[in-house]
C-alpha cells in the first residue's frame, strides 16, 4: 500500500516538476511553492520501529546538567535533561549507541548492552579551534576543517555596545577588513574595505550583505541627504539591531567567496541573526525551565572628538589686520564685518562649543523571550534605542526593531525548518546641513545666534546665521521587513533537499524642510513663506530571493564527501518618486506639500534586477587531514547588455592538517597545525541597473509645461563583468592545547577587465562613460592573527587577541595609460590611492612666499608637469589588539584599534589664513622678517592672486599629507555579574566606553576621517544592566 | 518470526521506496540544469518607466519637442546662457559688476580680480555645461535626421537644435577662443578633438546658422516665445557676421528681422522684460509657474552690503541723470551710510507670473544694425536705430551729424547701459570693437592676454589634443 502511495506521488511530482518546466518561463514564483509541496509530501512518510525504555541522570562537577540532548546512533529518538538532569529515551535495536550532546560540554558516548539506567557526568570542554563552527553561507563547516579565510566575530565580543549599527564594533576585531565610519552622525554611512580597493570606481568596493541568507541589497541612494550624512549613504546594516545579532562572519578569500560569484569580489557581510533555544535562556545559557525573558537597557552619552584649536578673537583679529596691510588694503571692505567695526570685536565664541559641543544622550532597551522543546523553538525580541546629536537642538535618532524566529524539527529530526520575521523602523531628524564645517570656520566674534527674546539674531542683516539651519530638518523614515525561511529535508539516508527563500521590503521615506525661516530675511529666500521649500522622496524596494538546494553528504571510512548543488533566483522591484512644493501661506503647512502654491512631483519610477545563478560546491576529506573544496557558480545579471549577461566563477580550496599526521600527532606544544590554500575568481556586478541601454530620462525640471528629456548616458553596450582572481595560503597553529593560537595569512587578489566610469574629457558632453578597462589592480597582504590565554583559572582568567594586516595595493598594469584619461591620475607600480602633488619646498626667505619644485625647470609651477611628487594615501598596517579579564563575578575587556596610515590633512582644505575664517592655532606660526622659521607664508584678505595662487599649491602639496596614524581605545567594557537567586538567573551591570582615548599626531580634527564638512566620530560612556528571567 | 518477516518486507518496500525518490532526485539535478539554461528569459527586464528609448523619443513629435524641452531646460538652469552664468561672470570679469564674496569658493572671485588660472572652476563649469548641452543638441539632430518624423516638424527640430549649438559655440568662441566644435555624439571621436581656429568656428557657424534658417520657420511654436525661431537664427549669424567683421551682410541680416511683421519696438520701459512683449525673440521660461527668473534670485540683495554682485560704481556713472534705465532698471541699497546698486531688471522675486528670462531682443538688433552702419560710414542711418533705446529711456535724440568714431563711442556706450548685467554684453561689445583695454582703467590686473579665459586643465590633461594652452596661462 505503502510502495503505491509512494509511487503515485512520485509521478504526481513528475508532472509537477513537467508543469513547472512548462510554466517556469512565466514566473518561477511557482517553484518556491512546489517545492515546498515536496518536501510536504516528502515528510509526511515516517519510519517506525521497535523500543525500549532507557533513563538516568547527567551531572557536571556533581551538579545536575540541564539541557543535554540524548539520542540515539543512527536513530531518531531524542530526549533532553530537565532542570534536575533527567531524562527518558525509547531506544531500539539491541546494543544501541547513545549520545550525549550539550554545547558546552564535551560529547560522550556509550554503548548499551542491557542497562536501563544510565547516569553520566559531563566535563566542561575547552572550547578551541575544533569546536567553532562558521557559517559560510551556503554551508556550515567546521574552523579546523575549513579551506577558506573567514572572520568571525561573535555576540559575546560585541553585545551592549552603545552603537546603532553594528560594524561600530567590529572595527579593529578582524585582519583585513578596513571599517571607517563616514560621519559621527547616527544614521549614515561606512566604508568597508574587505582587503583593499580592487576596482578603480570608488563607489563599487563595497561588500554584499547577507542577513540570515537574504542579500539585504546595497545602500537606498538618499534624495536630499548630501549635506548632512556624507556621500548621501545609509548603511543596509542600520536597520539590524545590533543585540539581534548572533555571529558576523566576513568572507575574504577566493574559496569563501567564489560562491557567491558575481557578487563577491569585495567580500561577503553574513550576519547571522538570534535564534531560539529551547529550554534554556540567557545568552550565557544558565538556569533552567523552558521559558527566558532576558530585558536589557542602557543609557549613553556622547560627544565630539576634535584636535583642532582654533584662534581666539585677538589672534584671529591680529590675523585680519595683518592681512589686509599685506595686501595694502587700507579701507576694510563693507562685509568684512569682523573688523570693520560693524560687529563687536570684543566678543569671543568658542563656536565648536556652541554649534557641536552638545552631549547626546541615548537610551537602549532591548526585551527578548525565548523558549521551546526539544523540536520546536522561539525566539521573539523587541529593541528600542533613541539618541539626540551634539547639536544645540532637539534632533532625534530613533530605531525600533521587532523579531520573532522560530525553529521546528520533525520528531525523526529529517525534517527542520526555521522561519524568521524582523521588522525594524528608524526615524532619523537631523539639520539639513551638518553644522561642523561652521563650527571650524565660523569667526570668533561673530553675534550671538540670538537675541534677548530668543529669536534668531541676524545683526542687521549682516550675519549669516548658523542657528538658521535649526529651523531646517533632514528626516528619514526607513521601515523594513526582512522574511526568512530555510526548510531542509532528509530525502534519502545522506541526501538532503534544501529550500531557503527570504523577502525583503524597505520603505525609505525622506523629508527635507527649508522654511524662509532658516535665512537672512534681508535674502530674497528669506523674505516670506511664499519661498519656504518642502521637498519629499518616497523609495521603495522588494526583492525576494529563493535557493533550492540539493546536498549529498557521504562518509565511507577515511572518505568523506560532501556535494552541494543549488540555485538562486533573485529579483528586486525598486520604485521611487519625489515631490517638492514651494511657497506656502505660512510655515505651518510647510509639511504638507498639497498647500503649497508650486507642486513638482518628479519621475516615478521603476527598476527591476534580475538575477540567476547556479552553484555548486564539493567538498572531499581524507582521513580527517586532507581537504579538497571545490566551489563554482555560474552568474546572469539583467545589469549587462544582451552579449555579457552570463559569467562564470569558481575557486579550488584544499587544507592540510599536519598535526593529524603520526610524526606530529603527540606532541605536546603543538596541539593543532594546518597548511591551507585557495585560488579562484570572483566578479562585481556592483553597477546599477540598466547602463547598457541607449536611452533618454526624464528630466525633473520642466520647460513650458514639458517635461523634458535628457540623454541618459554615453552609448556603450558591450561593456561586462570585472572579475577577481584571489590566492590565498595560511598556516595556523595551536599550541598548549590550544591556549596560543597563530594564523599566518598571505593573499593576493588580482582585479581585471576593470568596470569604470571611464573618464572623459567634458567637451565629449559627459565626465565617462561605462566601460571596461584593460588594467589591473593588485591587492596583496599579510594578515596575522594571535590570541592566547594566558591565565584559565577558576577564578581568575585572561584572554588576549591581537590581529594585524599589511594591506598593499598596486596598478600592476594598464595597457595605454600614457595615452588614456588615466594618464595623470594612476602610475603603473603604484598603489591606486596614491596622488600625485606637488612637492612642498618651504618659503622663500626671500620674498616669504611657499616655494614649490620646478620639475620641469621652465621657472613655472604648472599641473601636471610640476605635479610630480607622489604620495601614498592610505593605510600601512592596522589591527586592534583584544583583552578580556575575569575575577570572579567581574569581567573587564579592552579594545585598542591601531592604524599606520598617510592621510590628507587640515592644509587641504584650510581656507588661505587672513580671510574670514577662523583657522587653528597653528597659523600663528607665520613668516615675517623676525620669525624667518615661520611655517606659514604672510597672510592674505583673499584679494592677492598669486597668494591664492601659492596658497592652492599648498593645499595640492607634500604638505598636505602626513602621518595620520592612531591609537584608540576603541571600546571597553566593566562588567559585574550581581548574584541572585530566585526567579533572576542573570542579573549583569556594566559600563561601556566607545573612542575613549585617541594617541595620535595627525593635523585635523581627527585621523579617522576626514570630512570637514561633517561631524567627526563621538565619544561615549553608558552604563547599562541585563537581567535575565 | 512473523514480525521478522514483516520487518523484512518493510525494508524492502522502504529501499524501493528510496529507489524512486532518488530518481525524483535525478529528476532535479536534471531540473536545475533545466533552470540554467532558460536563465536568458529570466533576466529580461522592462525599460525602467523614467527613461525611453532612444529610437522612441524621434518616432514622434510630442517625445522629440520634450527632447527639446530638456534641452532648453538645461539652458535655463545649467549653462553659460543661464541668468546666473555669463551674465554675471563676464559683468564681474569686465567693469560692469563688482562681486562682494569675501572668499573665493567658486572661482568667481578670481575672475571678478582678473586672477583666473587653468584650475577655476566657474571656468571649468561655463566649458563643461556648453559641451554638455552641445552633446544634447547633437543627439537630437542625429535623432531628427535618422526619424521618420514628418519633413516640417523634422526640419524644425533639427533647426532648433542646431541652433542651440550654434548659439553655445558662438559664446565658447567668444571667450575661449579656438576651441573643439563636435558635430556627433560619438564619444571617441570627440574624446580626442582637436581646436578649431577662431575664424574657422566662425566659418562653420555660418554654414550651421544659414542652415538653420533654412530649417527653422518664421512663426513661433509658441505665443510666449519661449522656442526661439528663423529670427533668432538670423540674429545670431548677424552676430557671427558681426565677429567676422562682415557688415555688409550683417546689416542684410538684421535689416530682415526689422522687416518682419512679429516685431515691434517697445516703447514702455517698464515693460521691456515683460514675457508677452512683441520686441522679444526668444526667452527662456522658470520651470514651474511662479517661480522667480534666475537673474531676478541672483542679483537681488537688501536691508544689508552685498554679499554677491552688485552694480560697478562705473556703470552707474556711465548714465545720465536723466537716465530713466536708472530708475527702472537699477536698484539702491542704502545701509549705514553707504549705497549700493543692484541689477533690477528683473523683478519677481516671488509669484512671478510675468517674466521669463530675455535671450534675444529686439534692441540688440537696433545697435548692432547701428553698429554695422556705422562701420560702412553709413553714421546718418546709424542714428537712427540707437536714438529709439535712448529716447525710451528719456534721453534726448543724437544729432544725425556725428561723426563715426563718435557715433561708435555712442554705440558702445548705449550697448553697456541697455545690456548690463545681460549675457555679458559688455565683453563681447569690447571684444568686436578691440576695446578690452578700456577696463584697465579700473582693473589693475587686467592684461591684454585676458581677452580669452583659460582651457580648464582637466580637459587639457585628458585630451592633449586641446593643447596649446592659451598665451599667457
Amino acid at each position: 500500500m505503502e510502495t503505491n502511495g509512494k509511487e503515485r506521488s512520485s509521478v504526481i511530482n513528475h508532472l509537477k516538476i513537467k508543469n513547472l518546466y512548462k510554466s517556469m518561463k512565466n514566473s518561477y514564483y511557482h517553484i518556491g511553492g512546489i517545492f515546498f509541496g515536496l518536501m510536504l509530501t516528502a515528510v509526511s512518510i515516517q519510519t517506525k520501529a521497535q523500543t525500549r525504555t532507557i533513563s538516568g541522570t547527567v551531572t557536571s562537577s556533581g551538579k545536575p546538567l540541564s539541557g543535554v540532548v540524548i539520542s540515539q546512533e543512527g536513530s531518531n529518538q531524542v530526549a533532553m535533561t530537565g532542570n534536575n538532569g533527567t531524562y527518558t529515551l525509547q531506544v531500539s535495536a539491541e546494543n544501541p549507541i547513545l549520545l550525549f550532546r550539550h554545547p558546552d560540554y564535551a560529547e560522550e558516548k556509550i554503548t548499551l548492552t542491557n542497562q536501563t539506567v544510565v547516569n553520566i557526568s559531563l566535563e566542561q570542554k575547552v572550547k578551541g579551534i575544533e569546536e567553532v563552527i562558521l557559517n559560510a553561507g551556503y554551508y556550515k563547516v567546521k574552523d579546523k576543517e575549513r579551506t577558506g579565510s573567514i572572520a568571525k566575530v561573535s555576540a559575546k565580543d560585541i553585545e551592549n555596545q552603545p552603537v546603532t549599527n553594528v560594524l561600530s564594533t567590529v572595527q579593529g576585531r578582524m585582519a583585513g577588513v578596513n571599517i571607517t565610519q563616514n560621519s559621527g552622525m547616527p544614521g549614515g554611512g561606512y566604508d568597508i574595505q574587505i582587503r583593499g580597493r580592487n576596482s578603480l570606481r570608488s563607489l563599487a568596493n563595497s561588500p554584499l550583505y547577507v542577513v540570515d541568507g537574504v542579500p539585504v541589497g546595497g545602500e537606498m541612494a538618499s534624495q536630499f541627504s548630501a549635506e548632512v550624512l556624507p556621500a548621501s549613504s545609509i548603511n543596509p546594516l542600520n536597520s539590524i539591531n545590533p543585540a539581534d545579532i548572533e555571529s558576523i562572519e566576513i568572507l575574504k578569500d577566493a574559496d569563501a567567496t567564489s560562491i557567491y560569484g558575481s557578487r563577491g569580489a569585495n567580500g561577503v557581510v553574513l550576519v547571522t541573526t538570534k535564534k531560539g533555544k529551547s529550554g534554556k535562556s540567557g545568552p550565557s545559557g544558565a538556569g533552567s525551565g523552558n521559558l527566558g525573558l532576558n530585558v536589557g537597557t542602557s543609557y549613553a552619552v556622547s560627544s565630539v572628538i576634535s584636535n583642532l584649536k582654533m584662534l581666539r578673537t585677538e589672534d584671529y583679529l591680529m590675523m585680519r589686520r595683518q592681512a589686509y596691510q599685506n595686501d595694502g588694503i587700507v579701507v576694510y571692505p563693507a562685509n568684512a564685518y569682523d573688523i570693520n567695526g560693524v560687529w563687536d570685536q570684543g566678543r569671543y565664541t568658542d563656536w565648536r562649543k556652541s554649534l557641536i559641543g552638545n552631549t547626546a544622550d541615548a537610551f537602549t532597551a532591548n526585551l527578548s523571550l525565548n523558549g521551546g522543546n526539544e523540536r520546536t523553538s522561539f525566539l521573539v525580541g523587541y529593541g528600542h534605542n533613541e539618541q539626540t546629536t551634539v547639536f544645540s537642538k532637539e534632533f532625534k535618532y530613533k530605531s525600533d526593531n521587532l523579531s520573532a524566529s522560530i525553529s521546528h524539527s520533525s520528531e525523526d529530526k529529517r525534517f527542520q525548518l526555521s522561519v524568521s520575521n524582523r521588522f525594524s523602523l528608524q526615524k532619523n531628524n537631523v539639520p539639513s546641513e551638518d553644522l561642523t564645517k561652521q563650527a571650524f570656520l565660523m569667526v570668533p566674534d561673530a553675534p550671538a545666534l540670538y537675541l534677548a527674546d530668543g529669536s534668531l539674531n541676524w545683526e542687521n542683516n549682516t550675519f549669516n546665521n548658523p542657528a538658521g539651519l535649526y529651523n531646517s530638518s533632514y528626516s528619514y523614515e526607513n521601515k523594513q521587513f526582512l522574511t526568512q525561511m530555510n526548510m531542509q529535508y532528509e530525502l534519502l539516508e545522506h541526501w538532503f533537499l534544501k529550500l531557503s527563500g527570504g523577502l525583503n521590503y524597505q520603505d525609505f521615506d525622506e523629508r527635507s524642510l527649508k522654511p524662509n525661516t532658516m535665512y537672512n530675511p534681508a535674502s530674497y529666500q528669506g523674505q516670506s513663506s511664499a519661498s519656504s521649500q518642502s521637498y519629499k522622496s518616497n523609495q521603495d524596494r522588494f526583492s525576494f530571493i529563493l535557493e533550492p538546494q540539493l546536498s549529498w553528504q557521504m562518509k565511507k571510512g577515511r572518505h568523506a564527501l560532501d556535494v552541494l548543488v543549488g540555485t538562486t533566483f533573485q529579483r528586486e522591484v525598486g520604485k521611487q518618486g519625489s515631490m517638492i512644493g514651494i511657497g506656502f501661506e505660512s510655515n505651518a503647512f510647510i509639511e504638507n506639500i498639497g498647500a503649497a502654491r508650486t507642486r513638482i512631483i518628479t519621475d516615478q519610477i521603476r527598476t527591476e534586477y534580475r538575477y540567476a545563478a547556479f552553484f555548486g560546491r564539493v567538498n572531499y576529506q581524507y582521513a580527517g587531514r586532507y581537504i579538497l573544496n571545490l566551489t563554482g557558480r555560474r552568474d546572469g545579471s539583467s545589469r549587462f547588455g544582451p552579449s555579457n549577461k552570463f559569467a562564470n566563477f569558481g575557486a579550488l580550496g584544499a587544507a592540510w592538517i599536519f598535526s593529524q599526521e603520526s610524526f606530529l600527532k603527540n606532541r605536546k606544544w603543538l596541539s593543532f597545525g594546518k597548511l591551507r590554500t585557495s585560488y579562484g575568481t570572483t566578479g562585481s556586478d556592483n553597477i546599477g541597473d540598466y547602463g547598457y541601454l541607449d536611452t533618454y530620462d526624464l528630466s525633473e525640471y520642466l520647460y513650458h509645461n514639458t517635461v523634458g528629456l535628457n540623454p541618459s548616458r554615453l552609448y556603450n553596450p558591450d561593456y561586462s563583468w570585472e572579475k577577481t582572481t584571489k590566492l590565498e595560503s595560511a598556516l595556523e597553529l595551536g599550541f598548549v592545547k590550544n591556549r596560543i593560537n597563530l594564523t599566518t595569512t598571505w593573499y593576493r587578489n588580482r582585479s581585471s577587465s576593470q568596470l569604470v566610469g571611464y573618464q572623459l574629457p567634458s567637451i565629449t558632453g559627459f565626465p565617462n562613460v561605462l566601460a571596461n578597462l584593460d588594467a589591473v589592480v593588485e591587492n596583496s597582504g599579510w594578515e596575522l592573527e594571535l590570541s592566547a590565554r594566558p591565565l584559565s583559572g577558576k577564578s581568575f582568567q585572561w584572554e588576549s587577541s591581537i590581529n594585524i594586516s599589511f594591506p598593499k595595493n598596486k596598478l600592476v598594469s594598464f595597457p595605454g595609460l600614457r595615452g588614456s584619461t588615466y594618464a595623470n591620475t594612476y602610475i603603473v607600480g603604484q598603489p591606486i590611492t596614491s596622488v600625485k602633488v606637488y612637492q612642498y619646498e618651504g618659503i622663500d626667505p626671500a620674498t616669504g612666499l611657499y616655494r614649490f619644485k620646478d620639475f620641469n625647470g621652465d621657472g613655472k609651477i604648472t599641473a601636471p608637469d610640476d605635479r610630480q611628487a607622489l604620495e601614498n594615501i592610505g593605510v600601512r598596517y592596522f589591527g586592534g589588539w583584544n583583552n578580556t579579564f575575569r575575577l570572579k563575578n567581574w569581567n573587564l575587556s579592552f579594545l585598542f584599534q591601531f592604524v599606520k596610515q598617510k592621510n590628507w590633512n587640515y592644509h587641504n582644505i584650510m581656507p588661505i589664513p587672513g580671510t574670514m575664517n577662523n583657522q587653528p592655532q597653528e597659523v600663528l606660526d607665520v613668516w615675517s622678517q623676525d620669525n624667518p622659521g615661520g611655517s606659514y607664508m604672510p597672510y592674505s584678505s583673499g584679494s592677492s592672486g598669486i597668494k591664492n595662487q601659492l596658497h592652492m599649491f599648498f593645499m595640492n602639496s607634500t604638505a598636505a599629507v602626513s602621518d595620520a596614524s592612531f591609537i584608540r581605545l576603541k571600546n571597553l567594557e566593566l562588567g559585574y555579574q550581581v548574584p541572585v537567586k530566585g526567579i533572576f538567573k542573570n542579573v549583569k551591570v556594566y559600563f561601556q566606553g566607545q573612542n575613549l582615548l585617541t594617541f595620535t599626531n595627525y593635523f585635523g580634527p581627527d585621523p579617522e576621517f576626514r570630512n570637514i564638512g561633517y561631524l567627526p566620530p563621538l565619544k561615549t560612556y553608558s552604563l547599562g544592566v541585563l537581567i535575565s528571567l | 518470526m512473523l514480525k521478522k518477516l514483516i520487518m523484512k518486507n518493510y525494508k524492502i518496500n522502504t529501499y524501493q521506496c528510496r529507489k524512486a525518490s532518488f530518481c525524483r532526485t535525478i529528476g532535479l539535478l536534471l531540473l536545475f540544469c533545466v533552470i540554467l539554461l532558460s536563465c536568458e528569459e529570466m533576466l529580461e527586464v522592462e525599460i525602467p518607466s523614467n527613461q525611453i528609448g532612444k529610437d522612441k523619443v524621434f518616432a514622434d513629435v510630442q517625445t522629440a519637442n520634450a527632447a527639446l524641452a530638456g534641452l532648453y531646460a538645461g539652458l535655463r538652469d545649467n549653462s553659460p546662457l543661464s541668468g546666473e552664468s555669463l551674465g554675471a561672470f563676464l559683468g564681474v570679469y569686465t567693469d560692469d559688476m563688482d562681486s562682494y564674496a569675501l572668499t573665493d569658493t567658486n572661482g568667481v572671485l578670481a575672475l571678478y580680480h582678473n586672477q583666473q588660472t587653468e584650475t577655476n572652476s566657474t571656468v571649468y563649469s561655463v566649458w563643461s555645461t556648453a559641451y554638455q548641452h552641445i552633446y544634447a543638441a547633437n543627439a537630437i539632430i542625429e535623432g531628427a535626421q535618422a526619424s521618420a518624423l514628418p519633413g516640417n516638424e523634422k526640419e524644425r527640430i533639427e533647426g532648433e537644435a542646431l541652433l542651440v549649438r550654434s548659439i553655445l559655440i558662438f559664446y565658447l568662441q567668444q571667450v575661449f577662443g579656438a576651441v573643439p566644435f563636435p558635430v556627433s555624439t560619438d564619444y571617441k571621436v570627440n574624446q580626442s578633438l582637436s581646436r578649431l581656429e577662431e575664424g574657422e568656428v566662425l566659418s562653420r557657424l555660418e554654414t550651421d546658422l544659414l542652415r538653420c534658417i533654412e530649417l527653422l520657420p518664421d512663426q513661433y511654436r509658441d505665443v510666449e516665445r519661449v522656442y526661439p525661431n528663423r529670427k533668432a537664427a538670423e540674429l545670431m549669424l548677424a552676430k557671427v557676421y558681426m565677429t567676422g567683421q562682415k557688415w555688409a551682410q550683417a546689416e542684410n541680416m538684421l535689416k530682415t528681422i526689422l522687416g518682419s511683421p512679429l516685431y515691434s519696438f517697445q516703447n514702455d520701459l517698464s515693460k521691456v522684460f515683460h514675457k508677452d512683449s512683441r520686441h522679444i525673440l526668444w526667452q527662456l521660461e522658470p520651470a514651474n509657474p511662479g517661480d522667480p527668473t534666475r537673474e531676478a534670485m541672483l542679483y537681488y540683495f537688501s536691508g544689508a552690503a552685498p554679499t554677491g554682485y552688485a552694480l560697478s560704481d562705473r556703470l552707474v556713472a556711465s548714465f545720465e541723470a536723466a537716465d530713466l534705465r536708472k530708475q527702472h532698471w537699477m536698484a539702491a541699497v542704502i545701509v549705514g551710510g553707504n549705497t549700493w546698486y543692484r541689477a533690477d531688471k528683473y523683478k519677481n522675486i516671488e509669484g512671478n507670473s510675468t517674466e521669463d528670462s530675455v535671450v534675444l531682443r529686439l534692441e540688440e538688433v537696433y545697435l548692432l544694425l547701428a553698429e554695422a552702419l556705422s562701420k560702412q560710414n553709413k553714421t546718418a542711418e546709424a542714428v537712427g536705430y540707437v536714438n529709439p533705446t535712448r529716447e525710451r529711456a528719456g534721453l534726448s535724440p543724437l544729432a544725425s551729424s556725428l561723426s563715426k568714431e563718435l557715433l561708435l563711442e555712442e554705440i558702445l556706450l548705449e550697448n553697456r547701459r541697455e545690456f548690463f548685467a545681460e549675457m555679458g554684453h559688455r565683453f563681447l561689445d569690447l571684444k568686436r570693437n578691440n576695446r578690452l583695454s578700456d577696463v584697465q582703467a579700473v582693473k589693475p590686473n587686467w592684461k591684454p592676454f585676458h581677452s580669452l579665459w583659460p582651457i580648464p586643465q582637466k580637459d587639457l590633461l585628458l585630451n592633449p589634443n586641446l593643447n596649446p594652452q592659451n598665451n599667457g596661462y
